[in-house]
């Protein structure tokens, strides 16, 4: 493709018995932008995220990475081929080390042999430090290196946040998917995160993809959104285009939001 | 009434050696189990069988039998490890039954003369000895601390945590899942061979379900996912009954009183530091 389109949704649909949770959606994503997809509760924004990484498969329509139909993959798939996420609620690794959870999302990149990799020398021993390696430098980026070797349980929720997200970017993924990595923190925190995710963009290059209620977050740190309402996409622009666009503030209003 | 150590210890070793198949399976994937029996016992009727009708040496059906159970284990797991929790302890309960059905009805030659397995099957050379039983049991012991630590091993403990956050992770969950269950149920089989071996006499009453329970007990006993559980909370099953002859009567009962207390005072087992959520 000669355009920089990362992903694209094309007329992308979902239904749940009679329920359309996601209903003839289209958009673009540009490699090299945050977008935000917001919307009230029970939208279909989660959804949205769940047909992106194969949780779902969608009804109708077809999801494209990098111009390669996402239908025929498996959700670790998907994986490899760079997509990576967090959760509405979080969903770590609860019972295993901070450092454990980040090369586990390291795993798919991993090739080493499976009996070598029980050896407590040779090959086996030098992948696993170097691995361990690597693991600590996302740490170190994320400022988490001190927490290396708590349990992911016992960090406090403003850290789970962040170490989920510093999970996602150990997969290697071009594209995050970050659904409401605010909800939860107190403003201070919510800064720090938005300083995060700027970062990840600006200096990684990473494509972000955010679902978000938080309205200040949103607007500040979007280059585009999309605003869906009972699974439709009722609007896209830019921040200023999507304050001012009167169906997006009738969706919101009429929810009593 | 003398006490015999000797065979405690070979049961104990026995029943550690199973007990690490299905702390694998349960303990670090957190799939559970209800019919390791199965593989326990057709590693020893591989075994047994391989040995009476075709002369294969000991050492060979050993090896043999502990491939069947995973390979039988492996083909099983992948159709049933679809199931979560309730629905697949109910499988693997009925897989369990399969198999002890299909050992009842199944016919054999053995010497030029016919014989129903649903009877007891005797005069397997009994090669089983301590020696053999306890360096087998250190091996198993590395090997399945060598595997915890490992990449695979990670990743099985990721599945335990969250499946579907594992599969973000671009972990085949499916494929990890069916290893994990061939690799465990290898283990009943090569702890079935050797107590076939030890017995010399085995029947398919040896083998129920209630078997299954029994293994379940020694792990939650000794807590979940922890190697030195495996090993602290068999022996003491093992050894309990043997010490105790009057307790022989009441081993269910025991089981049952273990399980209770257990999970209402310690959840995690001697042992053990994780909750498995199955
Ligand atoms: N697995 C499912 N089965 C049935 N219905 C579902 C399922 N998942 C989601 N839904 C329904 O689909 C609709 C959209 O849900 P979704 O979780 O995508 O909303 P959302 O926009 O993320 O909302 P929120 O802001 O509350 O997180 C809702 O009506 C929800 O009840
Ligand atoms: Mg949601």
């Amino acid at each position: 493709m000669s355009d920089n389109t990362i992903l694209e949704l094309q007329n992308v649909s979902l239904t749940f018995g009679g329920l359309k949770a996601v209903s003839d959606v289209n958009f673009k994503m540009k490699d090299n932008e945050i977008l935000s997809l917001i919307g009230p509760n029970g939208a279909g924004k989660t959804s949205t995220f769940n047909l992106i990484t194969g949780v779902y498969t969608a009804t109708s329509g077809a999801i494209l990475y990098k111009s390669k139909n996402l239908k025929k993959y498996k959700p670790h798939q998907i994986t490899n081929l760079g997509i990576a996420r967090t959760f509405q609620n979080i969903r770590l690794f609860k019972q295993l080390t901070v450092l454990e959870n980040i090369i586990l999302a390291m795993d798919h990149r991993r090739k080493i042999n499976f009996f070598a990799s029980l050896l407590p020398f040779g090959p086996g021993k030098k992948e696993m430090e170097s691995v361990r390696e690597q693991a600590l430098k996302y740490l170190e980026y994320a400022n988490l290196a001190e927490y290396k070797d708590q349990r992911a349980e016992n960090l406090s929720y403003g850290k789970q946040r962040e170490l989920e997200i510093c999970r996602a970017l150990a997969t290697g993924a071009d594209l995050l998917l970050l659904d409401e990595p605010a909800a939860g923190l107190n403003p201070s925190e919510t800064a720090g995160l938005m300083d995060i995710i700027r970062n990840i963009k600006n200096n990684l290059n990473k494509a972000i993809f955010l679902i978000e209620h938080d309205m200040k977050l949103v607007m500040g740190i979007s280059d585009r959104i999309v605003v869906l309402d009972y699974g439709q996409k009722i609007a896209e622009g830019t921040p200023e285009e999507i304050r001012n666009n009167p169906a997006v503030i009738k969706a919101y209003l009429g929810k009593g939001e | 009434m003398s006490i015999d150590i000797v065979n405690i210890l070979i049961f104990s070793g026995i029943n550690i050696i199973t007990v690490l198949g299905l702390n694998l399976i349960t303990g670090v994937t957190g799939q559970l189990s209800l019919g390791h029996s199965a593989f326990f016992s057709i590693g020893a009727y591989t075994s047994a069988l391989l040995m009476l009708m075709l002369g294969v040496p000991f050492g060979v059906a050993l090896v043999l039998a502990t491939l069947m159970a995973g390979l039988i284990g492996g083909l099983f797991g992948i159709p049933i490890l679809r199931l979560r929790g309730d629905y697949l302890a109910i499988a693997t309960l009925g897989f369990c039954e399969i198999v002890r059905v299909v050992i009842l009805n199944l016919k054999v030659t053995i010497h030029g003369s016919e014989k129903l397995l649903s009877t007891s099957l005797g005069g397997i050379p009994g090669n089983t000895t301590l020696i053999l039983v306890l360096s087998l049991v250190v091996l198993a012991t590395l090997f399945m601390v060598a595997l915890e630590r490992s990449k695979f091993g990670l990743a099985l403990r990721s599945i335990r945590e969250d499946e579907v956050a594992s599969q973000m992770m671009g972990i085949d969950i499916a494929r990890h899942k069916i290893l994990s269950f061939a690799i465990g149920s290898a283990f009943a089989g090569l702890g079935g061979a050797l107590y076939a071996s030890y017995m010399t006499v085995i029947s398919p009453g040896d083998f129920g379900f209630m078997r299954s329970i029994e293994m379940l007990c020694m792990l939650v006993l000794g807590g979940m996912g922890s190697i030195v559980g495996v090993i602290a909370g068999t022996t003491v099953l093992t050894a309990i009954p043997e010490l105790l002859r009057f307790a022989q009567e009441y081993r269910m009962i025991m089981y049952g009183i273990v399980l209770i207390f257990m999970m209402v005072f310690r959840p995690r087992g001697l042992f053990g530091s994780i909750r498995v959520n199955v």
